[in-house]
């Protein structure tokens, strides 16, 4: 399988007032098509930085990131919109949903940028909210509103699904459920997942496990027998 | 000290916020300043007539006559109330100016041959008074000798009693009695190119017109507290025997009248546009301070579990508002004074008083500092009741999450249609109906304002359409000293280039029904009239009455007649028949206030056969009959139309440019500003959404679209209650209009309206021009980071 990213030498650095903060020091990573990478590590150890710089919403201060065989680092900030527009599924910790849309209407806004979406109405039967589609945000609960967020990233039919901390602000019934869509996502359309947690016992679902400590990488390691979601236990 | 750290915090807030505030304080400037410039206009234009009145002895009463021996003026004296009288010579008398190719017409007025303290005093701006007995010398209005570039020491030919002379101009004066240079009678607009005063010393008159030891004008001052009515009556009953043209007040002074109708117009404008800006400003503060307070909901709840007490953070909010009250009286007193000074020179320039009592006037910049303050309070009362009623252990939980909840419009099928960013404009709308209403309000009080504005521009240039287009439709118009007979018109039609002639007579009445009654004049028209076409409001052609009276709409209100009511006809001048008839029917006219009859009927009714004091002509070259009338001696007044409709067309437009640019940029102010400040609350509040939708790949024109869109829809929502608002204001602009010299037809063009929508969604861009820097400014990374 080949490379989805290559990120070379990427670094980023904050400038706040007299200080410089290096966020993520130089990094060399890649993401292999297909594959479930999660990254691990604790909070503030440059992990959403990295992610960021992957899902073109940010630009490194040095190095390279190159997507296939685009150099994102080439683009100008429209170049960036479409490519996130036609690439890149977000998930957050905190949903953002858009609160005036109802369930359906976020996944199909998303959809309507999109070169080739799935049907608004298949993603939310996928994540197990048919029956609440017409419901607004503020009228779901935080697993559901982040499953409409999940089936609002896969409708847009990524090459890559983006998730920092998905199940942060979950309680473990409601994380495992949303792990296990996530997981079938990657199974049923063989979307690449890359996953940012700073829960160890996620990181066994993973293909490959990336550890990191204040902006660094520490280690990457290939996960021999990744588990089922439901098999994980925290 | 604790306060100071608040006091700090309240800084960096109005710093954070600058841009809104600053959008605020020029709606409450904008107020503030026209508020102060009507009213230092208003009361400096006031108090410079009473002063010019004062210092000049204007008369307060004003009667003509035919011919009375001086003697007479010690029987007046005696009138009780009255406090001084003077007699002197007035003549209307033709001239023939160097620069005019037409005659111009001049009214001689005798003055002492001596300088005196006379009643109705000359102001000279330049050379002297008489020499000797003041025998071949003038002194002429200032406007009008400015206008022809006249000067001491030129001569100007006058044809008085029959003969051309050729006067020496001694002097230029301002006069009191002629502050509009307006001949008055047929004569309704100020014409400063062809009308002008000839004051001439006495002895000087007095031969030119045979007046030994007579006169035939008196002007008269009462005593404080002196019932005019008494005086009129009594001034009437003794000089009937003198061919008494009746007396009358200051009120029916016809150049007082005008400058009076000016000023009141000024104190109706200085309540009604100051109040919407200080309403809307008051409404968008509310807006915004709604929003401070609910952004800062734990900061209040910290600063109460701290200790402090309610009064103190009410205080501390109330400073805020205070703080832009402040800066809107300040900037909004500064500009209406300066501006407020403009507008006072461009009076003064135009009405050239001699005596200036213009000042800063503490009460405009009192009221103003008054108003603006209490206006800003106004707005934060909201707000304030908001932070007293908080409790700390509330404030301390998140605000309750945003809820939607379907729209009822959302069941209409079209609803599924529409594109998502246009659904969640409709539903932001919907759930923020109150920062919508105000937002609506403000630009629907703009477009109304603009459209009063293009209105009455509108309205104006009608007026004058109808008039001088439509219903006069003669190229000159001329009157004689005297009636004349059937053979003067016979002699017009004989002069060089006339295509048509057709006579006039006026015949001066007072008319009388019940207890009403006015002083008129009766215009009498020849049947087959074409140069004059009576015409009512909807252009319709109105028939000449067979033999009764035909009066303005106006003087019907006045006297209270209905067509079929009969009015009694005291004829003023001749033999002063006294006659009882019946008004036939009642035309819908826009300048001036008439009444017309048949010509034979009126001669008849007057003990003549056929007599004429006037006509209009129609010629095919103007010019040519321009410098024949200047030879004719009988002819009193000449008036070409092209020309008076011209020179007043420029002083209208010069005004009225200043006065429509001020009211546009007003405009524009309010609903720039409400715009912006709507655009930027919102954007705070959705800077999430407007990250989110960023993040997922819309572009920047997507995510603006979304905060634009509801601006935009908003302005759109405001145009119907605006233009309808306008309408309704402009309606009330017709009917406090209805004055005796003026009245406006109530017609919307096309135009005005296209002319409103386009200014409003100008000043709406602009708005959103200025949004979307803030809107770069967004930073997508941090706002997903940011917990909610
Ligand atoms: N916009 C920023 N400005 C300054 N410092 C930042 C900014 N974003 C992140 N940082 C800092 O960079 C470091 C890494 O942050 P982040 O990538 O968010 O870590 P993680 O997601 O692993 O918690 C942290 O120390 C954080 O404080
Ligand atoms: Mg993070």
């Amino acid at each position: 399988m080949g490379e989805l990213y290559r990120a070379r030498g990427a670094s980023k650095v904050y400038h706040m007032g007299e200080v410089d903060v290096e966020a993520l020091r130089p990094t060399d990573l890649d993401v292999i098509e297909g594959e479930v990478l999660v990254i691990l590590g604790p909070s503030g150890s440059g992990k959403s930085t990295l992610l960021h710089l992957l899902g073109g919403v940010d630009r490194p201060t040095a190095g390279t990131i190159r997507f296939r065989d685009t150099e994102l680092t080439d683009l100008d900030a429209r170049g960036l919109t479409l490519f996130r527009r036609r690439h890149v599924g977000f998930v957050f910790q905190f949903y953002n949903l858009l609160p005036s849309l109802t369930a359906i209407e976020n996944v199909a806004m998303a959809t309507e940028v999109a070169p080739n979406p799935r049907d608004p109405r298949e993603m939310i039967a996928l994540v197990g909210l048919a029956d609440r589609a017409d419901h607004f945000p503020s009228q779901l609960s935080g697993g559901e509103q982040q499953r409409v967020a999940i089936a609002r990233a896969v409708a847009k039919a990524p090459d890559v699904l983006l998730c920092d901390e998905p199940t942060g602000a979950l309680d473990y019934r409601t994380g495992i459920k949303v792990l296990e869509v996530l997981h079938q996502v990657n199974h049923e359309f063989g979307t690449t997942l890359v996953l940012i947690t700073h829960n160890a016992a996620i990181a066994d679902i993973a293909d490959r496990v990336v550890r990191m400590r204040s902006g660094r990488i520490l280690e990457t390691r290939v996960n021999e027998a990744p588990k089922e979601p439901g098999a994980v236990e925290w | 000290m604790v306060i100071r750290t608040l006091d700090r915090k309240l800084l960096r807030n109005l710093h954070a916020m600058r841009g809104q505030l600053l959008a605020i304080v020029v709606i409450i400037a904008c107020g503030v300043a026209s508020f102060v410039t009507v009213l230092t206009a208003y009361r400096g234009l006031k108090s410079t007539r009473d002063a010019y009145y004062a210092r000049y002895r204007m008369a307060d009463l004003f009667v003509t006559v035919k011919r009375a021996p001086r003697a007479v003026l010690a029987d007046l004296e005696r009138v009780e109330g009255v406090r001084r009288v003077e007699g002197r010579i007035v003549f209307d008398v033709t001239l023939d100016v160097e620069r005019l190719w037409q005659p111009a017409s001049g009214r001689v007025v005798s003055v002492p041959d001596r300088r005196a303290a006379i009643l109705n005093d000359l102001h000279l701006t330049r050379g002297r008074w008489f020499e000797g007995d003041g025998t071949g010398e003038v002194i002429v209005a200032e406007r009008f000798a400015e206008v022809h570039g006249l000067d001491v020491g030129d001569t100007l030919r006058v044809i008085m009693n029959n003969k051309k002379e050729a006067l020496r101009v001694v002097g230029r004066a301002l006069s009191p009695e002629f502050t509009y240079l307006i001949r008055g009678g047929t004569e309704i607009l100020p014409d400063a190119e062809h009308f002008t005063v000839l004051w001439m010393s006495e002895t000087f008159a007095e031969a030119v017109f045979d007046f030994e030891g007579a006169c035939n004008d008196f002007t008269a001052t009462l005593d404080p507290g002196a019932a005019l009515e008494d005086v009129i009556a009594e001034f009437d009953r003794r000089l009937d025997r003198y061919g008494g043209l009746g007396a009358y007040g200051r009120r029916d002074q016809i150049s007082n009248r005008y400058l009076s109708d000016e000023i009141s117009q000024l104190r109706g404008s200085a309540t009604m546009t100051p109040t919407i800006f200080l309403a809307v400003a008051a409404f968008t503060l509310h807006m915004l301070m709604a929003r401070l307070v609910a952004t800062q909901r734990t900061q209040i709840a910290l600063l109460r579990a701290f200790g402090y007490t309610t009064a103190e953070l009410v205080r501390h909010y109330l400073k805020l508002a205070l703080g832009i009250g402040v800066l809107g009286a300040a900037a909004g007193t500064g500009l209406g004074i300066w501006f407020g000074r403009k507008v006072a020179g461009i009076y003064g320039d135009f009405y050239s008083f001699p005596v200036l009592a213009f000042s800063v006037d503490p009460v405009a910049i009192v009221g103003g500092w008054v108003v603006s303050l209490s206006f800003a309070a106004l707005g934060a009362i909201g707000a304030l009741r908001a932070v007293a009623r908080l409790l700390p252990a509330e404030a301390m939980q998140p605000e309750a999450p945003k809820t939607f909840r379907r729209m009822r419009m959302e069941r209409l099928r079209p609803f599924a249609r529409l594109p998502f960013p246009v659904r969640m404009i409709l539903r932001h709308v919907a759930r923020h109906r109150m920062r919508a209403a105000i937002t609506v309000g403000g630009v629907a009080l703009s477009a109304a304002i603009l459209l009063l504005a293009f209105f009455s521009l509108g309205a104006t240039q009608e007026v004058l359409d109808h008039q001088f287009r439509l219903a006069d439709r003669q190229d000159v118009r001329l009157s004689f000293h005297e009636a004349r007979g059937k053979g003067a018109l016979l002699d017009l039609r004989r002069l060089p280039g006339v295509r048509a002639a057709e006579p006039e007579l006026e015949v001066p009445v007072k008319l009388v029904h019940g207890h009403r009654s006015r002083r008129s004049g009766i215009s009498g028209l020849d049947g087959g009239s074409t140069l004059h076409a009576l015409l009512d409001r909807d252009l319709a052609h109105v028939p000449l009455p067979r033999e009764g009276l035909l009066l303005s709409r106006k003087l019907a209100q006045i006297l209270d007649v209905r067509p079929g009511d009969e009015v009694e006809v005291r004829v003023l001048n001749g033999r002063k028949p006294v006659l009882s008839i019946p008004v036939e029917s009642v035309v819908d006219e826009y300048l001036g206030m008439f009444a017309y009859a048949e010509l034979s009927h009126l001669s008849r009714w007057i003990g003549e056969e056929y007599a004429l004091t006037g006509a209009r002509l129609s010629v095919a070259e103007p010019r040519a009959i321009g410098e024949a009338l200047k030879e004719v001696p009988a002819v009193a007044s000449v008036n070409f139309k092209a020309r008076a409709i011209a020179s007043f067309q420029a002083t209208l437009e010069q005004s009225q440019h200043i006065f429509g640019t001020v009211l546009i940029l007003f405009a524009g102010a309010i609903t720039f500003g409400v715009v912006y400040n709507t655009a930027r609350i919102s954007l705070a509040e959705r800077a999430r959404e407007l990250g989110t939708l960023s993040v997922l790949g819309f572009t920047a024109a997507e995510v603006r679209r979304v905060i634009e869109g509801e601006s935009y829809l908003l302005a759109a929502l405001a145009l119907p209650p605006g233009l309808g608002l306008g309408a309704f204001f402009s309606w009330l602009l017709t009917r406090a209009f209805d004055t005796e010299l003026f009245r406006f037809p109530f017609v919307l063009h096309r135009s005005s309206i296209a002319q409103t929508i386009a200014i409003i969604l100008f000043f709406t861009l602009l708005a959103n021009l200025l949004v979307r820097r803030s809107l770069r400014r967004l930073d997508m990374v941090e706002i997903l980071k940011a917990r909610e």
